[in-house]
Formats: C-alpha cells, sequence, structure tokens
C-alpha cells in the first residue's frame, strides 16, 4: 500500500543511511540539553543515549518519520501513480458526461461552472478564456470548448493531460504563495506546516481532482487549528477573499479540510527544522563563546534556508534536525560570515572534549556531511517556479479537470440523483416501518382497551 | 498499488462493525463496535460534522483535531490506542480501543477496598502514561480520574485528548489558562497564568493521588477562589520564596495567609507523603517531572505495585448502564480553549457524593476536613445502600437480558458479601490519626 513504505530509504544514493540517520539527531540531543535547558527540539527529551540503538529514537515514533519519508526515487513514483490514476479516473468521468450531455437538454451558461472552481490566480486577460460565442449554450461540457483542442468536438482520448512533472509545478507555486500571503496572524510555523499538509496530500491526489488553489486554503484553515492557532472559518474566509481573492464557500471549506485530512492519513503532527536550528545556535554558543556575533548571524541566515527548504521536497527525505544541520551549515559558509561550521561538528562528535566520541565512528560523520552536502546542494539550487509555466500549466489544466468533481457537469448531477434517490427510498422505507410499528401499537392498545373495558 | 483515499477510508470502514449507539453528545456520538478480523471489541466516536454546533461550526472540531493529532503520535500501554480513523459521509469517525469504567467510577465505589499497593499501582501507570506523552512534548490538560480508563485486564489508560495540545516550541505563544477540570487545576493556572508547561498536569495527578488514598476529591469546590483558599488550608499559604513570581501572576491577589498545617495524610508513609508533596508543590519550577517522580523510593519501596490484573475492578449498577460509560469519551470541554467557557467542574453523577457537598468549604484545619469526610462517606453509604434496592428492582425489568444480568448478578453477589467484611476496615482506614499505618 502507498502509505506504508516498508523502508523508505531503500534506494537514497546513501546507502546505510538507516544507520546515521539517527546518529547526528541523537549525539546532538544529548548536547542540547545540556546546553539549554529550552526545549528547543523534539528530540531533546530523548532518554535514549547515543550508545543505545536497541531502544527507538523519540522521532523515530513519531508518524512524520514512519509514514510520511521517502527514497527519492519512491517519492517520484509516487507521484507518477497519483497522476496516471487521476488521468485514468478523469478519462472515465469525462466520457460518462459526454455521453450524459448528449443526451441531456441544453443548459444555460449561467450554471456552468461553479464560480470559486473557475477563478483562479490568473491574470484577468487569461481568465476569460475566448470562446466561440456559438458555443456559449451548447450542451457539450466545458472542458470540449476549450481551444486547446480546437474549440469543441473533441473526444475524452484527445484531451492534453497534465504529467506529474507540471501538477508539481502548479502545486510549488501555491506551495510558494503560503509563505508571501500577508496575513500576519499566520507564524512561521503554522505556514510551514501548510505547506507540508499540501505537499502531502497531493502525494495521494491529483489537481485535477482538487485545484491547489482550494486545497492551499484548507491547508492553511487545518494548519491554523493543528498549530494552535485557531481562527473562525468567517474571519479565514474574509482574510482568504482579502488576501488572495478568493470567495471560498463555507461547506466547500469544510468539505476539502476534511479530504486533506483524510489524504494525510489523519495525522496532524508535523515537525520542522525551525526548532533544531535554535538548538543547535544555543549549543553552538556553549562551544564558541567568543563569536556569539557571528553565531548569531549564521542562525538568522539560517532561518532563510529553512524557508527555502520548505519549498523543496526535503522533508520527505530528511529529519528536521538533519535538515536545520544542513541550513546552518550553509549558512556559514556564506562570505560574509565564513565561519567552520565542520570544525564544530568534528569537535563536538570527535574532539578531546567531546561526549560522543565513543559512539561517533569516524564513518559516521563522513556519512553525516555527505546528507548535509545533499541537503545544502538542494537548497542552493532550489530556484523559485516560474509564475508563467505555473499560469501555463494552470490553463491547461483547464481542459483537463474531472468533470465529477464539478457539481454543474452531467456527470455530478446524475450521481447526485442517484443519492438522492437512494436517500428517499431509505427515507420511505424507514416511514412504512414506522408506520407498520405505529399500527401494530395501536393494536395493543386497542386490545387492552377492549380487555379493560370486559375486566370492569 | 496506488489506492485513493476515499477508497482506502471504505476499506477501514468495512473492517469495523458497528453494533449499538452507546451514547450521544454535543459533537459526537459514541457507538460500540467490533473489529471483524479479530472480534476485539472497540469504540467508534463519530464526530458530528455537518451539524452546526452550539458555538457554530468551524469544519473539525478543533478539540477533535487536537485529540486526533495528539493519540496518532502516541503509543503506550497506559496510553488510550487510537487504533483508525476514516471518514465517511461527511463525518470522521475515530475508532478507539474499547474501554469500559474508569478510576471515577472505581474510586467512587464503595463496595471496593484500596490497599497501598492498588494506589501505587493506579500512580505508576498514570505517571508512566504522563511521561510518555510529556516525552512528546505534549500537555494532556485534563488529568482527572474520570479520563483515566481501566481495560480489563486492569492497565490504566489515560485518554481524552481534546484539550492537548503541545507545548515549549519556544514561541512564547500565549495559552489559555482555562484549561483542566477545576478541582486538578494548578494554582498557576487559577492564578491566570498564560505560560506554563507539563507541571500543571503533574498538580492534577498529585491531586488524583491525594483522592486514591482519600477516596473523596481533595480541592473540590465550584468556584475558582474557594478552591484556591483549600490549597492554601491544605498546604499552607505559600511565601515569595517558595514560589518566585507568584505575585507576578495576572490573577493574583493578596493571599489569606494560613499556616503550613501537620500533614494531610498522616496515615500514609513517608516516601508517599514525600512524593505527594512533590507533584502538589506550589512553584511549578519545583514540582517534579513525571520522569523524576517515576524513579521516586516510593515506587521501589514495600509494598510493591499490585500487577494490573489483580487491581479491584468496577462491578457496573445496571441503573446507570446507559448514561454512565459513554461519557468519558466526550472532551470535558468541546470548544476551542480561547473561546469557551471554563470547563465545567464535574457533576457528581451516579453513584457517589453529590459535586458539592463532597468536602465541605471552610473548614480550617485538616481534622475538621476530615470529620466532614468521614460524615460524607456515611452518607456515600446510604447512598450506596439505595442504589442496590434500585438495582434489584431494575434487575427484574432487565430480564430478557438473561445472560448478560446473570453475570451482572454474579459480580453483585460477590460485591455484597465483600461488603460485609470490608465495613469495618474502612473504619480504620478514615481514622487517619489513630492508627497510622492501615492506609499505606
Amino acid at each position: 500500500m502507498s502509505q506504508t513504505p516498508a523502508n523508505p530509504l531503500e534506494s537514497t544514493s546513501t546507502s546505510n543511511t538507516t544507520t546515521i540517520n539517527s546518529a547526528p539527531n541523537n549525539a546532538y540531543n544529548t548536547s542540547v540539553t545540556s546546553a539549554t535547558t529550552n526545549p528547543s527540539t523534539i528530540s531533546t527529551t530523548s532518554t535514549i543515549q547515543s550508545s543505545s540503538n536497541s531502544k527507538k529514537q523519540l522521532y523515530e515514533q513519531t508518524s512524520q518519520y514512519r509514514n510520511w519519508r521517502f527514497s527519492k526515487k519512491r517519492l517520484k513514483d509516487l507521484r507518477e501513480q497519483a497522476n496516471k490514476s487521476g488521468v485514468e479516473r478523469v478519462k472515465k468521468n469525462m466520457t460518462e458526461d459526454l455521453k450524459l450531455a448528449e443526451t441531456a437538454p441544453p443548459k444555460s451558461q449561467s450554471s456552468s461552472p461553479i464560480q470559486h472552481y473557475q477563478n483562479s490566480p490568473l491574470p484577468q486577460s487569461l481568465q476569460n478564456s475566448p470562446l466561440p460565442a456559438s458555443l456559449q449554450n451548447s450542451p457539450r461540457p466545458s472542458y470540449t470548448n476549450s481551444p486547446r483542442y480546437g474549440g469543441g468536438g473533441g473526444t475524452p482520448e484527445d484531451v492534453q493531460f497534465l504529467t506529474a512533472d507540471e501538477e508539481l509545478v502548479i502545486c510549488q507555486y501555491y506551495e510558494m504563495i503560503i509563505q508571501q500571503i500577508p496575513a500576519t496572524g499566520f507564524s512561521e510555523q503554522l505556514r510551514a506546516t501548510a505547506i507540508v499538509f499540501m505537499k502531502r496530500f497531493y502525494l495521494r491526489n491529483t489537481v485535477m481532482d482538487y485545484h491547489p488553489k482550494m486545497i492551499m486554503l484548507a491547508s492553511l484553515f487545518l494548519a491554523a487549528k493543528c498549530e494552535n492557532s485557531t481562527i473562525g472559518h468567517e474571519e479565514f474566509r474574509a482574510l482568504m477573499k482579502k488576501t488572495s481573492r478568493v470567495d471560498l464557500a463555507k461547506e466547500t471549506l469544510f468539505q476539502l479540510e476534511l479530504a486533506l485530512s483524510q489524504s494525510m492519513n489523519y495525522e496532524y503532527a508535523v515537525h520542522h527544522p525551525h526548532k533544531s536550528a535554535y538548538g543547535l545556535y544555543l549549543d553552538m554558543q556553549s562551544y564558541y563563546s567568543k563569536d556569539i556575533k557571528k553565531i548569531q548571524k549564521i542562525y538568522e541566515k539560517s532561518k532563510e534556508h529553512i524557508k527555502q527548504s520548505l519549498l523543496t521536497d526535503l522533508t520527505f527525505f530528511y529529519q528536521p534536525s538533519q535538515i536545520a544541520m544542513g541550513c546552518m551549515r550553509l549558512a556559514s559558509r556564506s562570505p560574509k560570515i565564513a565561519f567552520d561550521f565542520d570544525a564544530y561538528i568534528r569537535e563536538k562528535f570527535s574532539g578531546a572534549q567531546s561526549k560522543h566520541s565513543k559512539d561517533v565512528s569516524e564513518q559516521q560523520l563522513k556519512d553525516l556531511f555527505e546528507i548535509l552536502d545533499d541537503i545544502e546542494k538542494t537548497i542552493e539550487s532550489y530556484t523559485p517556479v516560474d509564475k508563467k509555466k505555473a499560469q501555463e500549466y494552470d490553463l491547461k489544466l483547464r481542459s483537463c479537470k474531472n468533470p465529477a468533481k464539478d457539481p454543474t457537469s452531467y456527470i455530478s448531477q446524475k450521481r447526485k440523483a442517484i443519492e438522492k434517490e437512494e436517500r428517499e427510498a431509505k427515507r420511505l422505507k424507514k416511514q412504512a416501518a414506522n408506520k407498520a410499528y405505529q399500527e401494530e401499537l395501536e393494536l395493543v392498545f386497542l386490545n387492552q382497551d377492549n380487555s379493560f373495558k370486559s375486566e370492569h | 498499488m496506488f489506492i485513493e483515499p476515499d477508497e482506502r477510508d471504505h476499506q477501514i470502514r468495512r473492517k469495523y462493525n458497528k453494533t449499538k449507539k452507546i451514547g450521544e453528545g454535543t459533537y459526537a456520538d459514541v457507538f460500540e463496535g467490533t473489529e471483524i478480523a479479530t472480534g476485539r471489541k472497540v469504540a467508534i466516536k463519530k464526530i458530528k460534522l455537518g451539524k452546526s454546533q452550539a458555538g457554530g461550526a468551524n469544519g473539525i472540531e478543533l478539540s477533535a483535531v487536537r485529540e486526533i493529532k495528539a493519540l496518532r503520535e502516541l503509543h503506550h500501554p497506559n496510553v488510550i490506542e487510537l487504533l483508525d480513523c476514516y471518514s465517511y459521509r461527511g463525518n470522521l469517525n475515530l475508532v478507539l480501543e474499547y474501554l469500559d469504567s474508569d478510576l471515577e467510577m472505581i474510586i467512587k465505589d464503595k463496595t471496593v477496598i484500596f490497599e497501598s499497593g492498588h494506589v501505587k499501582s493506579w500512580m505508576l501507570m498514570t505517571l508512566r502514561g504522563l511521561d510518555h506523552i510529556h516525552r512528546n512534548w505534549i500537555i494532556h490538560r485534563d488529568m482527572k480520574p474520570n479520563n483515566l480508563l481501566v481495560a480489563p485486564d486492569g492497565q490504566l489508560k489515560i485518554a481524552d485528548f481534546g484539550l492537548a495540545r503541545d507545548y515549549g516550541d519556544g514561541q512564547e505563544k500565549n495559552m489559555s489558562s482555562q484549561v483542566v477540570t477545576l478541582w486538578y487545576r494548578a494554582p498557576e493556572l487559577i492564578l491566570g497564568a498564560q505560560q506554563y508547561g507539563a507541571a500543571v498536569d503533574i498538580w492534577s495527578v498529585g491531586c488524583i493521588f491525594a483522592e486514591l488514598m482519600l477516596r473523596v476529591p481533595l480541592f473540590a469546590d465550584e468556584s475558582e477562589f474557594v478552591v484556591l483558599d483549600k490549597m492554601f488550608q491544605a498546604l499552607g499559604t505559600p511565601s515569595e520564596e517558595d514560589w518566585p513570581g507568584m505575585s507576578l501572576l495576572p490573577k493574583t491577589f493578596k493571599f489569606k495567609k494560613y499556616p503550613k498545617p501537620p500533614h494531610l495524610f498522616q496515615a500514609a508513609t513517608k516516601a508517599a507523603i514525600e512524593l505527594i508533596d512533590k507533584m502538589l508543590a506550589f512553584d511549578p519550577n519545583k514540582r517534579v517531572t513525571a520522569k523524576e517522580a517515576l524513579s521516586h523510593t516510593y515506587f521501589k519501596a514495600k509494598p510493591f505495585p499490585t500487577h494490573p490484573s489483580k487491581l479491584p475492578k468496577y462491578s457496573r449498577p445496571k441503573s446507570d448502564d446507559k448514561h454512565k460509560i459513554p461519557a468519558r469519551y466526550y472532551s470535558s470541554s468541546e470548544d476551542s480553549v480561547t473561546s469557551s467557557p471554563a470547563p465545567t467542574a464535574p457533576g457528581g453523577s451516579g453513584v457517589g457524593l453529590p459535586a458539592s457537598s463532597s468536602v465541605e468549604p471552610s473548614s480550617s484545619s485538616s481534622s475538621q476536613q476530615l470529620s466532614s469526610v468521614r460524615k460524607n462517606k456515611r452518607k456515600a453509604e446510604d447512598l450506596d445502600s439505595l442504589n442496590e434496592d434500585e438495582e434489584d428492582s431494575e434487575g427484574i425489568r432487565d430480564q430478557y437480558q438473561d445472560q448478560v444480568c446473570q453475570e451482572q448478578r454474579g459480580h453483585d453477589n460477590i460485591s455484597k458479601n465483600r461488603k460485609k467484611r470490608p465495613r469495618k476496615r474502612i473504619a480504620r482506614i478514615l481514622n487517619y490519626s489513630s492508627s497510622p499505618n492501615v492506609s499505606e
């Protein structure tokens, strides 16, 4: 099953990741605890010292470690599977919808695709796709009208579907938007959680079913609850209307929230590099008391890198503490700071004063540096999504949306009708049963009444 | 293979069989069910999302989000297990371990005699579960006997995470002080602290510890300030030295000064008294942590903690069959902490004492307090005998449930037989000052 990758790190480039994975985290735990009483990382509390590998690390018990950690290949496969099954599903629904459309009477334009699904973040000029007036009242579903295949008459086979990579670009665009939404109430942590929620959601879904803009909003709404900054739906919707020009119906928001939860396996706890970075910041000060100003700069700079790291897939590959260390190391390399971070790590893990020298071998250190190198490389090569590209794919998306998710499409109307019928049938059945029961009851009372009379 | 999220939830749903509704609440219905493959009994909590609630619907209930978030991460023998989650027709369903009694019921069941090994065992399990929770940087914020469920094998499980949240995230964000049921609420919360930590749970455990020895809630009242006053009476008003920073708390005022009285639990062993004192330290920074408490000599000294399977169980009177069981699956306060009023004090429903009369207010010395406790004990016993009569008449009505009924009667007989012997011992235990070594 897709949600439980057996050994998620099996095919990463670093072959024996599992053993080192815990090493930096471990060693780092103890030092943080010694440096400060502040709870700076989730793993600080771990009572298990680095020497004991028999018992599971606290972080290894989290749902993030158990279910949301993948090898690079596995992640790619997951996305491709989601895309492939999505395309099949949409095709099937389109065919059915078309069939229904041919038999159905023409519907008026006013009832076609609901506003919020249509309301994409594209500039106004692009939003009104050039629909020939003659097609405005056509009974054919809107996607066949798309200019992509000659403005009508095409079959689902002609539709150009988005590829997994193209889907990813659209998603990444909206993840970026999450960090930019001008709402002071949204903390860094809340935004980070919302981004991770979105990423997890699209491992099992496709943008053809759920537009990322909608999921972005649902993610923010749910993340607020998870990060102890709950916000009422009215206030939230007003805020979103103001900041991202989406008028979201209350019911849609709640529906999406549930769909989001479902796809995330109801695992709401997300761990981010922020706390670990803070822990490292405190720990470094205890090693280099003279360089506190420099360390402060490193910490500030590392925050930027953490922000960038959230927009990459690193959260699926590495532990938060590893990402934090990578970000600090990258920050200390910047020419203005030029701090020897590797020396700090060596001092910490194998120096004369180190508490960990017995537990951390030279090979483990080498592996750690390899992980850090990979993290830094990923962050350095990160480039923000090209807005034009995102818009292009978003346009393409319009012609390959799943008609079953559009409440005005023939197929979803038919489904609604069937559901209604079922409900009605159930209601009638219940009514009949109730009536029968009442009659029986009356009969009993009647008899009792009679017997009562006869007795007296 | 790729499985659509919808399909996966259907698969999960089909793993279980809902048998009957056992409770209804403002935001959730609770069903009894079985896991089809194993026959294991489960409780299915269906969270209503469609219906608007009193405070106005806001999607998935915050307390449900909190509960799921915490329980998905916590796996420990002394924490209730969330087996599965699924949504169906727009509702969210939580599949939980089925547990049919809680510590409150056992405390109130006056037919059960607590030996010191029992108390130690319950404390041990509570602290083990709590340590696991705290280790995961979660605070429970509603520890009370009613939320400590007891499994058929005697294992105690901490439940109801509707108020739980993570703490110590370094963001220094303010938290609501309107948490934890009043009787178990730590002094810093009553004084309005908005920055607090795991110590609030420890205070509650200290109160539970005392309750296990006294068989009545330690600081029971409906008003925050009477509760606070009771704390000061029982433990002595803390000085600025005892609790630095106390005077800086938002709701602080000029307290009435009570001297530190002779100890409340004279019958307990030295180790037990020491531990309870450490849990009920006014200064949260001086209060023991769950981990420290676990390595306290109390748990190493004799008598050793009783094995869970040998702990007394609750034998359920039929009269409150319907209402009692499900209640514990609800959150005591459903709404968001910031917007909701204070969690209400637990109503003294069911067998025990009426809430307000359990300890009479303003008894100035501990001995006076104890005498009132004793008085209430007697009241409770009278109540018990009343309940017994009710049970018998109820039994006749329920004859169609023959099997269940027979089982129940078996229980009743046992407890009735048991009752004769221990009466004397209750009296002895209550007589704290004269027989110092009985309760420990």
